[in-house]
């Protein structure tokens, strides 16, 4: 299985590993710090607003997830990939988060809703559009035990062992976990599917 | 092969964690069933798209929000620091000036002991004494005094 994991690149200046950058920062090169918020804050950020719902929260626990990766930085194992790493104190946040709110399920997914520039592309036809939508809306829907571990794979395209090592929970776990997800979406998108195929 | 465990070996075929045998059971049940050949085209679409859902852009303010925070947070933790020592300091003198009193001798030694065990004696033998005289009516018998007198001078000395 191969995973994609970092949508930001190594900028041209900064060819170091994500290992390296942490190894750096904690000898004190606060420039690893920078290039590691560069790196890794558009999928956290992709995580953190399907999850918790709103661009308000997730930019709060956006932060607060780079200010624990500062402050723990002497933490972290240099046998675990950092993105993982980085990802579960995420994940652990949004966790905290829920169980802080009862109410996080019934929150719409405005700013993702109203910002997709897929939707409104010339190249999407009407149906394909129409799915797309539907899909995140389905996601959205999701309980967030399956709705997590189903963005990690389909979206950061992470692999069963890193989405484990995320979440802190089994393989089979994970697995089970994405195929259910995989059956509500069946579910819940079958109409829309068999129009738009 | 039933349709649940085809169900599952989808989920596997799709995220490329099946293996060649795997994929053939896969491919044999599907071929036979119309219900989850649907399934697999549909979830493999959805797998598709949900690969292109589009991103958030993050703010871009974040690192000097976040290097902010951090900052916020050491000058909160910092005067708490400062104060941490003399109030862990209080106490510990106070127990470091009770245990000096409680080990150090009294000032007359042992002397001053002396007297103040001769004066209960003295005391208990009075009031045995007075007990003696009263108490005859009461009928309670009590120890001669010389056995006081004999405890005492053992006490005293």
């Amino acid at each position: 299985m191969t995973a994609r994991i970092i949508t930001e690149k190594p900028s041209a200046k900064d060819q170091r590993t994500d290992s390296r950058l942490l190894v750096d920062l904690c000898a004190g090169d606060e420039q690893a710090f920078s290039e590691i918020i560069r790196r890794f804050q558009a999928p956290v950020y992709s995580l953190l607003i399907r999850m918790l719902g709103n661009e308000e929260d997730a930019r709060e626990l956006l932060q607060v997830t780079f200010c624990r990766v500062y402050k723990y930085r002497d933490h972290f194992d240099p046998e675990r990939k950092l993105v993982t790493w980085i990802f579960a104190i995420a994940s652990n946040l949004a966790k905290k988060e829920w169980r802080r709110r009862t109410r996080w399920i019934q929150v719409p997914l405005d700013f993702v809703n109203l910002t997709s520039p897929g939707r409104t592309a010339p190249h999407y036809s009407a149906g394909r559009l129409e799915l797309k939508a539907s899909i995140e809306d389905a996601v959205d829907a999701l309980p967030p035990h399956y709705r997590e571990p189903f963005l990690l794979r389909e979206h950061e395209q992470m692999s069963y062992e890193e989405i484990a090592e995320v979440l802190g929970v089994r393989i089979g776990t994970v697995k089970s976990r994405i195929n259910r997800a995989r059956a509500a979406l069946r579910e819940s998108l079958k109409d829309v599917w068999e129009e738009w195929k | 092969m039933n349709c649940a465990r085809a169900r599952k070996l989808i989920s596997l075929v799709i995220d490329g964690a099946a293996g060649e045998h795997q994929k053939r059971l896969l491919d044999f049940h599907l071929m036979g069933c119309p219900s989850c050949r649907r399934a697999f085209r549909m979830s493999s679409d959805i797998a598709r798209l949900s690969h292109e859902l589009p991103d958030p852009t993050p703010p871009s303010d974040l690192e000097s929000a976040v290097r902010h925070m951090l900052a916020a947070e050491s000058a909160r933790t910092a005067p708490a620091k400062r104060l941490r020592t003399p109030l862990l300091a209080i106490p510990a003198v106070a127990a470091l000036m009770v245990l000096v009193m409680t080990l150090s001798p009294l000032p007359g030694g042992d002397s001053g002991r002396g007297q103040e065990l001769r004066t209960v004696a003295s005391a208990s033998v009075t009031s045995k004494v007075v007990a003696e005289r009263t108490g005859s009516k009461s009928r309670v018998r009590t120890t001669p005094l010389s056995a006081y007198s004999r405890q005492a001078s053992l006490i005293s000395f």
